[in-house]
């Protein structure tokens, strides 16, 4: 009578049903299966990822994310512990169960990736790296708000919280009477990543207006990409800035992101479907003199629009 | 003699099984897709680790559902479930045009796999209502779809009113009689 020493492996089409003499042969077949099936899902994973070296590269910035940005070791919208899922436009940590209403909100809204499941460009790395949760809720929860959900909230009560705050915008500072374009320059210019966050929300079509119009095509895209600043690149795409504009002297974005040679930027821009005005891919002697050339012209062209920016502004 | 009767037309009007696999990016809707088909209401999802499974009865096939988990790390386990598919579904959210080259890649993938040769392709150009949404033409262009020579078809979708749903079962439906 060996009632109890029995165990199944369930898979999707069979069943198999064994049987052991005892206990402890019991668990040292369940153990070992369970190690096989375990090293054959590891072994499948590793052969996809094309480069080991970007897997180490991206788990050193994840562990960063989870551990050492302020407010993300809680979800940014329940509280609850050690969210694992993130708002990739947004540059916050949820829990899973925040990460469903997320979605519910459209991916116009919210952008959800999960911190493990997930593989991670350098886009949006930085800017999940630049924001995080208590950058997030300095922005969407500025102003005092009642009723904000924990844990243990109902999913009702979680899902419109999580609408008030991000589709509705109603705990958001208010916004200043400086026109909105020349705001997102100014951060663009500055580098300022979380005030850029908090203004692409209500962009809308502002991102693709010129600098100046009739006289400056250049728009905050190509700032971005000739300075270069990975992640307000990254966001400007995510909020709808068109790749396919180009300057008054027909370059585009990727041209100056090559001029100021740095390749995340240009794999962005590339991965985006950036037209290239003017390739510079060849590796011959040549190119790399114009390279040095240009990256000089767009250096003087850059600081001539910030003071011409700062003149605007004061 | 009535027993016999019963049994022989419980035979007869028995469903044809169909078993079909629905694949797609994250956060494409399948999930949602799935339990609308099922119980005819919107249920609070969270992202699919695993699979779900639900049987469909519908144009008297007895649809095996298979709604498979699509973040990037897993999607490497779709193969599993390939064997003994009659039929795919894969979704696609319309409201996210930017990630539509990653779901052409997936996509070409699947449709190119031995297992897969003759199952027809159902594409649910999903969440139609919301605001940046692709209309069918420009996603089937996306998709290159064009140029396959598998048998497909685009419907778009809105899986909360289940627009859309049952017309692209019908198609599904018929191309499994066939």
């Amino acid at each position: 009578d060996s009632d109890g020493y029995e165990f199944s492996i369930v898979s999707l089409d069979k069943q198999w049903h064994f049987e052991a003499s005892n206990q402890d042969e019991k668990d040292d077949w369940i153990s070992v299966i369970e190690q096989q099936t375990l090293s054959s899902l590891q072994g499948n994973q590793s052969n996809k990822s094309k480069d080991k070296q970007a897997n180490n590269f991206s788990t050193k910035f994840i562990a960063a994310i989870k551990n050492n940005i302020p407010g993300n070791l809680h979800c940014v919208d329940c509280n609850a512990p050690n969210p694992e899922w993130a708002s990739i436009n947004l540059g916050i940590l949820i829990c899973i169960e925040c990460s469903g209403i997320h979605r519910n909100l459209g991916s116009h809204i919210s952008k959800v990736r999960s911190l493990d499941l997930d593989e991670w460009l350098p886009g949006p790395l930085s800017v999940m790296m630049a924001l995080g949760n208590e950058t997030g809720n300095s922005i969407w929860e500025a102003r005092p708000s009642q009723g904000k959900p924990n844990p243990h909230s109902s999913r009702e009560d979680k899902e419109s919280w999580i609408r008030a705050k991000y589709e509705n915008k109603e705990f958001i500072a208010p916004q200043p009477r400086i026109s909105l374009h020349e705001q997102i320059v100014d951060c663009v210019c500055c580098n300022d990543v979380k005030r850029l966050a908090s203004l692409l929300p209500h962009a809308g079509d502002v991102v693709n207006a010129p600098l100046a119009l009739g006289r400056d095509l250049w728009m905050p895209l190509h700032l971005a990409a000739a300075l270069p600043s990975l992640p307000c690149t990254q966001l400007l795409l995510w909020y709808s800035a068109n790749v396919m504009v180009c300057d008054e002297k027909g370059r585009s974005s990727l041209y100056y992101a090559r001029t100021s040679g740095n390749k995340d930027v240009i794999d962005l821009l590339l991965q985006a479907g950036c037209p290239d005005s003017t390739p510079m891919t060849q590796n011959t002697r040549h190119s790399a003199v114009t390279n040095i050339c240009s990256q000089q012209v767009t250096a003087s062209a850059l600081l001539q629009r910030t003071l011409q920016l700062d003149r605007l502004i004061s | 003699m009535g027993l016999l009767i019963s049994r022989f037309l419980a035979l007869v009007q028995s469903s044809q099984p169909c078993r079909v696999l629905m694949l797609g990016l994250d956060n494409a809707g399948k999930t949602t897709v799935l339990y609308k088909l099922k119980l005819g209401e919107v249920v609070s999802t969270i992202p699919t680790i695993g699979f779900n499974v639900e049987t469909v009865e519908y144009k008297n096939i007895s649809f095996t559902v298979w709604d498979v988990g699509g973040q990037e790390k897993i999607r490497p386990l779709w193969r599993h479930y390939y064997q003994n598919t009659s039929a795919i579904i894969f979704v696609v959210d319309s409201n996210d045009p930017v990630r539509l080259a990653e779901a052409r890649e997936e996509l070409h993938y699947l449709v190119n796999s031995e297992d897969l040769r003759d199952c027809p392709l159902l594409v649910l150009a999903n969440k139609q209502d919301l605001p940046n949404a692709v209309t069918i033409n420009k996603m089937s262009d996306e998709l290159q779809l064009r140029d396959q020579a598998k048998n497909w078809y685009v419907q778009a979708t809105n899986a909360i009113t289940s627009e859309g749903l049952y017309e692209g079962l019908d198609w599904l439906a018929r191309e499994v009689a066939k």
